[in-house]
């Protein structure tokens, strides 16, 4: 490769050097400059091409033409035009060695342009910018002669500053301008992130447009990428300076401050005087291998730029208004919404250097209610036409704090709500924390809880009292828990069928020990209740009815002693209808009959 | 005090909206677009007492096409609504053209080309109609200049909030 680089070299140097020499003499002014270098190219081209044979036919003619059309034009021109073809051009022939030409050529343009070209140097490696940019730069002439605030919106002039006062409505010119501008409108502005420029007359005008106004600047000669930047970087300074003073139309074109800000930027920029020193060699084989590499870098960074670009672009709530190369990576500024995720512009290495800005595309809003809603499962939202439309259970204790958040949101107009207070947190912690609870089991819902298991009839009702207190909104369900102590119970154990088999022995059945208890706890419960003891017998004999109320007197003198008050008592018998001679043991018995009155 | 407020004027094919600018402004500002943008502007100060009010005319043409005009109208901060008398089609407009904000932005609506009497259309039905939309009707002529400056100036007022 290097040797191949060497004989490129020595080619183009060597065999043009005569040919330059003549051509020093001839050059008289640009234009006639622009001619030459076409065939210096031509010549270049066609030596190269005896190395490889496609050379030629990709580049011969394109070459030609695209240099010497575009050449007295800016360098992007240059680019875009050459793009297609050099990125072929280039891969097949110099792409290795690419890097060294610059080299080698920044080294002989040093020599060449002497201490100019050394103070350029240092320029570049002070300020970052490529050095050939700034010899571009330096060496291109134009005139900014006006400069317009537009507001984008109504096309009314914001403010205007001009060299001379040449043009007569300005007002009129805004306006047809905007209408100009929106009728290229979006075709223009995608691929350039607001930055655009259209002839006028023999001038050009830039435009840079913002949130709010846009820039107009009307410029003569031909106007450097950089000044295209700072543009941008202008209207930008212009919407964070005055950007309060922007809101009423009825303050344009007396902002203050506003003119002062922007006059600075009326300026003329001339080529610089070492055109005479110049020494044509170094510059024409710098200017091939600059385009060269520009192009190259170019079409690189192209790809790389559209895809950053798409990157940024599809990122809700960043307003991109310029995208930067910056080290390996690029560089985003523009506004950007604090609820935006900029994840996947980390992970493709794009910075942000932005201002905050509130957005309002659907997807940020969303993001935004999402941001609020995200701790509550119970909830489900929908966003449509600015309207918030909530269903389904949000915590009772945060519910307040909850909208209060929700109203505060930007970019909803209104919320339309049916949930209902969720309060399964609170009701389970208060179970959690209940003392008695023995033997009840639960199952909470947001504003429902169910109660089961098998529990006293006291603790239920406390339990039930107690939650009825602290939670009036939830349904209290329970008819599945088991009260063991239910008067219904009690009653049924004490008058179950033939409770006491009466056999007159002194000791007693647990049966009947188990009745007194519940007999005791059922006056308990119902102080004026009364217990009917009935005494049967198995009709055998003539002196069973006596039998049977003595059998009752019995066990009614037993309750007494188990501190049963006689006033509860009553004893009566179920009278014999026939009498047989079967003795029956198990027809001797007491029932028992409840009255209660609650 | 200097302000400037957009105008602009809205009304069918042929109604005499150019015409009417032109009478009304002798210098036009660059023709020379319209054909390919669609609109024309035009500016007109007035001054009215301490006030000097620059009106910014946008005469925009092709309100057949909605996705032509709907641009232009952006941030319009008066209306001149042109029907013409003689053109019954040219009083649907209202429905044709829809404007958010209508309501807050003072508009008036000139019935054109009034010199033309035995060709005049318009009834009491469609005033009636047009009463709906705009409360300040005035018949105009673009051709003998018959409330063509006056009524400008009247919406100029109107601007002004006066
Ligand atoms: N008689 C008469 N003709 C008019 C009047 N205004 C406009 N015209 C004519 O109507 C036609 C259309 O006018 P023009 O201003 O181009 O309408 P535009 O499409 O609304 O701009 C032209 O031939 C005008 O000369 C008017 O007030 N009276
Ligand atoms: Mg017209």
């Amino acid at each position: 490769m290097t040797r191949e680089r060497d004989v490129l070299k020595t080619l183009l140097i060597k065999e043009e050097l005569e040919v330059l020499e003549n051509l020093k003499k001839k050059l008289l002014s640009e234009e006639q400059f622009t001619e030459e270098v076409s065939k210096v190219l031509a010549n270049a081209l066609k030596r190269a091409q005896k190395k490889d044979s496609k050379l030629d036919i990709v580049l011969a003619k394109p070459i030609q033409d695209g240099v010497t059309k575009t050449f007295s034009e800016n360098k992007q021109s240059i680019i875009d035009s050459l793009l297609p073809i050099m990125g072929q051009l280039i891969r097949k022939t110099v792409t290795n060695s690419i890097k060294q030409f610059v080299a080698d050529i920044n080294r002989t343009l040093e020599l060449g342009f002497s201490a100019k070209a050394l103070k350029w140097r240092w320029q570049s490696y002070k300020t970052g910018i490529p050095f050939a940019e700034i010899v571009f730069e330096k060496t291109i002439r134009y005139q900014v002669n006006e400069i317009f605030i537009i507001d984008n919106e109504t096309g009314l002039l914001v403010q205007h500053v001009g060299k001379e006062e040449t043009l007569k409505d300005k007002n009129a010119m805004s306006a047809m301008l905007t209408a100009i501008k929106d009728f290229v409108g979006d075709s223009l502005q995608s691929t350039d992130s607001g930055l655009m420029s259209a002839d006028f007359g023999d001038s050009q005008i830039l435009i840079a447009t913002g949130p709010k106004v846009y820039l107009a600047m009307i410029v003569k000669g031909s106007p450097s990428e950089r000044l295209k930047e700072l543009n941008q970087k202008l209207i930008e300074e212009i919407h964070s300076n005055f950007s309060d003073s922007l809101l009423d139309t009825n303050n344009f074109q007396s902002i203050d401050g506003i003119e002062d800000f922007l006059r600075p930027y009326l300026v003329t920029k001339n080529i610089t005087e070492e055109k005479k020193s110049i020494n044509w060699v170094p510059w024409i084989i710098g200017l091939l291998l600059i385009i060269s590499g520009l192009s190259y870098l170019a079409y690189k960074r192209h790809t790389e730029f559209n895809q950053a670009q798409n990157i940024v672009n599809s990122t809700p709530g960043l307003y991109l208004q310029e995208l930067k190369k910056s080290g390996d990576g690029f560089v985003a500024k523009g506004l950007l919404d604090p609820d935006a995720d900029v994840s996947q512009l980390k992970e493709n290495n794009i910075q942000l250097e932005t201002k905050p800005f509130i957005s309002l595309d659907e997807e940020i809003i969303d993001l935004r209610i999402n941001n609020i809603l995200k701790p509550y499962s119970k909830v489900n939202y929908n966003l449509d036409h600015k309207t918030l439309s909530l269903t389904g259970y949000l915590p009772n204790d945060s519910y307040k704090s909850i909208f209060d958040r929700l109203n505060k949101v930007t970019g909803i107009n209104s919320i339309r709500n049916t949930t209902k207070p969720d309060f399964s947190m609170e009701v389970e912690e208060f179970l959690l924390n209940y003392n008695n609870l023995e033997g009840v089991s639960y199952n909470i819902e947001p504003d429902k809880l169910t109660l089961n298991g098998s529990t006293k009839l006291a603790t239920h009702n406390k339990l039930i009292t107690d939650l009825k207190q602290q939670f009036p909104e939830v349904t209290i369900e329970d008819s599945q828990l088991d009260i063991s102590d239910s008067t219904e119970k009690i009653i049924s154990q004490i008058e179950k069928d033939s409770v006491v088999i009466s056999d007159e022995s002194e000791s007693h059945s647990s049966e009947l020990l188990s009745v007194i208890e519940q007999i005791k706890t059922l006056i308990n419960r119902f102080p004026n209740s009364q217990i009917t003891i009935i005494g049967e017998s198995d009709c055998q004999g003539l002196n069973s009815d006596r039998f049977s109320q003595q059998r009752a007197d019995s066990i009614k003198a037993l309750l007494i002693e188990n501190m049963i008050e006689e006033s509860h008592l009553r004893t009566s018998i179920t009278p014999c209808e026939n009498f047989n001679n079967d003795v029956d043991d198990s027809k001797k018995i007491v029932r028992f009959k409840t009255y209660i009155e609650q | 005090m200097k302000i400037a407020k957009k105008v602009c004027l809205i009304g069918r094919f042929a109604v005499g909206k150019t015409s009417l600018v032109r009478q009304y402004i002798e210098n036009q500002f660059s023709e020379k677009y319209k054909t390919t943008v669609g609109v024309s502007i035009s500016t007109k100060v007035i001054d009215i007492d301490d006030h000097s009010i620059s009106m910014i005319l946008w005469d925009i043409a092709g309100f057949e096409q909605e996705g032509h005009y709907k641009h232009y109208l952006r941030g319009t901060q008066g209306i001149i609504w042109v029907l013409d008398g003689t053109e019954p089609e040219s009083f649907d407009i209202f429905e044709k053209v829809s404007i958010p904000d209508l309501d807050s932005i003072p508009a008036i609506c000139l019935v054109n080309k009034c010199d033309l009497k035995d060709q005049w259309r318009l009834n009491e039905d469609s005033l009636q109609k047009i009463r709906q939309y705009v409360s300040t009707i005035h018949y105009s002529s673009a051709k003998t200049g018959e409330n063509v400056e006056d009524s400008f100036n009247e919406l100029a007022k109107k601007l002004l909030g006066q």
